[in-house]
């Protein structure tokens, strides 16, 4: 009788929820699980040896190099910008809060082949300097694109927003009572923001920054176009070029541990500290009305950030595209598939982050083993999915052909991003009280009436943010398709970076400028999302 | 089961990690009648509560309904299986229901037209009809909190359990949501438990009130009763404030109108200012709170005591005052009062 009893209040482990959580973890964690188990366990023979040798150390220091210096950028760009958009008055401010999250809309490798065409020798900026100065082009130093810098800025710029939401969110939150007891105390305005904001905001701001760098990692498009030698472009040369996908996956054991370390690290300098919010007696800061000349200075300042990182690049693909023509190569069917498939995966990715949100509110276990699945996905690039997934093929005895490759995608898709998904799924559960559940249970609902009646309603009011994500995520994602997408099977993406790689930057620009536009409104309606429910609390 | 049958609870105790939060405890919860569980924070009021609803098992004793055992060692009727009411702090309102679909999550066996029906008399009884269509985050604090409670009664619970609904609320609305609402309870007719923290709050809307510290239930009696013959210092102490004086700080001539003890706790209504009173005090200091003015009274010159006045006029510092002795507000460490 006491077995009923206790059954009753600690339901045993693989009760039938348990079980489906931990089918869903399984189908997300299985390429990673499975390139982590061939790189350890599977011999690199000789090609392992000669790598290690040769280009090990350079791939290796080339992805740290790009990292540090993508962080420095990063923080250079997020920081200050988040900082004067959230806590003081200046001209333009309402715009900049919102157009800074623009450059998300364009992928790193979008932006590399603007700026390599944009800051060419040949191109317009260096054209112009010339005209203007009269100067040859071995008369000047110019900034090197094809570099370890030139690839950190296309980064940095393509992934700061990252940074800037979470330290704008932090700055927003600061309390009232903490700056004005600062202020009582005679801090500086700079000491304010050196002292107490930013150690306040720091947790957040590494959070964000933590993420951006994963995706600096992760990143294959854009180091490969600009020639720099990440790890990224190591395993893809070694599967692609010289066939040694064993030796792919040991450095892909290197790319995923660079990936956790992120992750630990992050952890590390959040530490214990972070914005004390107490609900009762808590408001936001009004805003500082900066004097006209500071003012218009930030104005400057962040107008040259939104430049750099998106206007600038954007602009120039608008401009070639035009000079060239729009009617350059075959888009409507890359369009289709593209789409295709980021609703197909948005899709997969949607019921996974579904299942294991409302898995984790069941038991502990379904919680574990839900987020752990999802956030190795996340944490590893799609490189190393795609990897993983080619390895189950192998394993399994299918081959990459037709559709079973497409369904192959999808799941890759739905294993590197169920993360992102089930963050706003999550979200929307924690605004929900914490009492629901006994409310329901109090009114004669059973544990399945609960999950269609309360826990499916409740978690659905975050959906249209989790799609949101989910499909601009997969709209831009590149190495994983270029490995494992049908013969002949392009999405724009791909077909972006074919003609890019091809030398033939023209061709390259329609399906480049159609990723960001589609991601674009998204992002625009997201911001804006973000803004009106900042202003919203700042009102309250 | 008819809806009118008490709820008894029977030496009960629930431990967590081994340590009792709820130690022995016996409490019956009468129907028609609001019984209050009034104790600190962590005196067990909740779990003792979630024990009641079958949120959680019982580790000793017993809880039953009209004399058919819910809760013992041996046999758990689940919270979803028993009909009871629950109203929280939070409302627990579910988000993506307006009000009359939240007041008619319950009706599963009602038809739709039947549900509505009933739904939209309950957000009447509780004067939200108008409120109908309104979705949780549109509605007050107050609002929500009476959504809530017309949701439970809706379901035509055996017993309603209310853990602090009223806390969350605004001063200036929780009198007015606390009266609809508990007048709509007692209506119902059935057993109701409510968890409060604060004795004021217990006192004015419970027939019965048990005192609860530690996990153990210290006493439980009406609240006139408790408030006037309290079986502990501790009881009394959560009943309201007491001032601490020994003895030989009292005046004389009350001496003898109180039984022989080292110490006395007297509660303010124990002082009275009385033109005709047996004692002159001289006031330390006063402050008018609305209608009452409090007024502290040296008895020595490191003893005082308080006392309430009702009047116009805040005396002043150094005043003497005429007063006189009320017993019945004077308690004895460590039992019972004088009267």
């Amino acid at each position: 009788m006491q077995a009923i009893r206790a059954s009753s209040f600690h339901p045993p482990r693989l009760n039938p929820v348990a079980l489906i959580t931990l089918a869903a973890a399984c189908l997300i964690g299985a390429p990673v699980a499975f390139a982590l188990f061939t790189g350890v366990i599977g011999g690199g023979g000789d090609a392992w040896t000669h790598i290690v040798s040769t280009q090990l150390l350079g791939y290796t220091m080339t992805t740290l190099a790009v990292i540090a210096l993508t962080a420095a950028l990063i923080l250079l760009f997020a920081v200050p910008t988040a900082w004067f958009v959230s806590l003081n008055e200046f001209p333009g401010r309402g715009f900049f809060e919102w157009a800074l999250i623009l450059p998300l809309a364009a992928p790193g490798y979008v932006l590399a082949y603007a700026w390599a065409d944009a800051a060419d020798v040949a191109g317009p900026i260096q054209s112009a300097l010339r005209d203007m100065t009269g100067l040859s082009a071995r008369d000047y130093w110019f900034p090197n694109v094809y570099s370890v810098p030139g690839l950190s800025f296309v980064m940095a710029s393509a992934l700061f927003p990252y940074a800037y939401l979470t330290a704008r969110a932090a700055f927003s939150n600061l309390s009232l009572c903490t700056m004005e007891a600062a202020r009582s105390l005679g801090a500086s305005p700079r000491r304010l923001f050196l002292q107490v904001a930013l150690p306040a905001a720091r947790p957040a701001i590494f959070a964000g920054l933590a993420l951006a760098l994963m995706e600096t990692a992760a990143d294959y498009g854009a180091a490969s176009y600009l020639g720099v030698q990440t790890l990224s472009v190591g395993i893809f040369r070694a599967w692609h070029s010289f066939s040694e996908p064993a030796v792919a996956a040991r450095l892909a054991v290197l790319l995923i541990l660079i990936a956790f370390g992120l992750q630990f690290i992050e952890r590390i300098a959040r530490g214990r500290g972070g914005i004390q919010q107490t609900a009762t007696r808590w408001r936001t800061p009004r805003r500082q009305k900066l004097g006209a000349l500071s003012g218009w200075a930030v104005a400057i300042g962040c107008s040259l950030v939104l430049l750099l990182s998106f206007v600038i690049p954007v602009t120039r693909l608008i401009w070639v595209s035009a000079e060239t023509g729009l009617g350059q190569g075959q888009i409507v069917r890359p369009f289709l598939n593209s789409l295709t498939l980021a609703l197909a995966g948005s899709a997969a990715a949607f019921v996974l982050a579904l299942t294991i949100t409302i898995g984790a509110r069941q038991n502990r276990f379904s919680q574990f083993v839900g987020r752990f699945a999802a956030g190795a996905g996340y944490a590893a690039p799609g490189i190393v999915l795609a990897l993983g997934a080619l390895f189950i093929l192998s394993w399994t005895g299918f081959s990459v052909a037709g559709p079973a490759a497409l369904i192959f995608l999808v799941w890759i898709y739905a294993s590197r991003f169920t993360a992102a998904g089930a963050e706003p799924l999550n979200a929307a559960f924690s605004r929900a009280p914490a009492s629901l559940g006994n409310a329901a249970r109090s009114l004669g609902a059973s544990r399945f009436q609960r999950l269609v009646r309360v826990d499916l309603p409740v978690a659905m009011s975050g959906a249209s943010a989790a799609a949101i994500i989910l499909f601009v995520e997969m709209l831009k994602e590149l190495p994983a398709t270029l490995m494992l997408r049908p013969f002949n099977w392009d999405t724009l993406a791909v077909q972006a970076f074919a003609y890019a790689s091809d030398e033939r930057l023209a061709a390259a620009t329609l399906p480049s400028l159609l990723i960001t536009a589609a991601g674009l409104g998204p992002v625009v309606l997201l911001s804006l999302q973000l803004t009106r429910a900042g202003q919203s609390r700042a009102a309250g | 089961m008819s809806n009118l049958q008490p709820i008894h609870a029977r030496g009960v105790t629930r431990r967590y990690d081994g340590r009792a939060v709820v130690q022995d405890a016996s409490l019956t919860l009468e129907p028609g009648k609001i019984t209050a569980l009034l104790g600190q924070s962590g005196a067990g009021k909740s779990t003792l509560l979630r024990l009641f609803a079958g949120l959680e098992p019982v580790d000793a004793g017993d809880i039953s309904h009209g004399g058919i055992p819910v809760s013992t060692l041996s046999k758990h009727v689940p919270a979803e299986e028993r009909q009871i009411g629950l109203i929280f702090q939070d409302f627990a309102l579910f988000p993506h229901l307006n009000a009359i679909d939240n007041v008619g999550f319950g009706l599963t066996r009602q038809n739709r037209k039947e549900r509505r029906e009933s739904a939209r008399h309950w957000l009447d009884r509780l004067g939200l009809s108008h409120r109908a269509k309104a979705y949780p985050h549109e509605l007050s604090g107050g609002e929500q909190q009476r959504v809530s409670i017309a949701r439970a009664l809706a379901a035509q619970p055996i017993a309603i359990l209310m853990d602090e609904p009223f806390s969350g609320l605004d001063v200036t609305l929780k009198s007015e949501v606390r009266r609809t609402a508990l007048a709509a309870v007692t209506e119902a007719g059935i057993p109701a438990l409510l968890v409060t923290h604060d004795a004021s709050e217990a006192m004015r809307a419970a027939d019965r009130v048990a005192v609860m510290s530690d996990g153990v239930i210290l006493q439980e009696d009406t609240p006139e009763a408790l408030y006037l013959k309290p079986v502990s210092m501790s009881v009394a102490r959560a009943l309201g404030p007491l001032r601490s004086v020994r003895r030989g700080a009292l005046p004389e001539n009350w001496q003898s109108k109180v039984p022989p003890s080292e110490t006395y706790c007297l509660r303010p209504e124990a002082v009275r200012l009385d033109p005709a009173g047996d004692a002159m005090l001289e006031v330390v200091a006063a402050q008018r709170t609305s209608s009452l003015i409090e007024i502290e009274l040296k008895l020595t010159d490191t003893e005082t005591i308080h006392a309430l006045a009702l009047g116009p006029f805040t005396p002043k510092a150094g005043d003497k005052l005429a007063v006189s002795l009320a017993p019945e507000f004077v308690f004895t460490a460590p039992q019972t009062a004088t009267a």
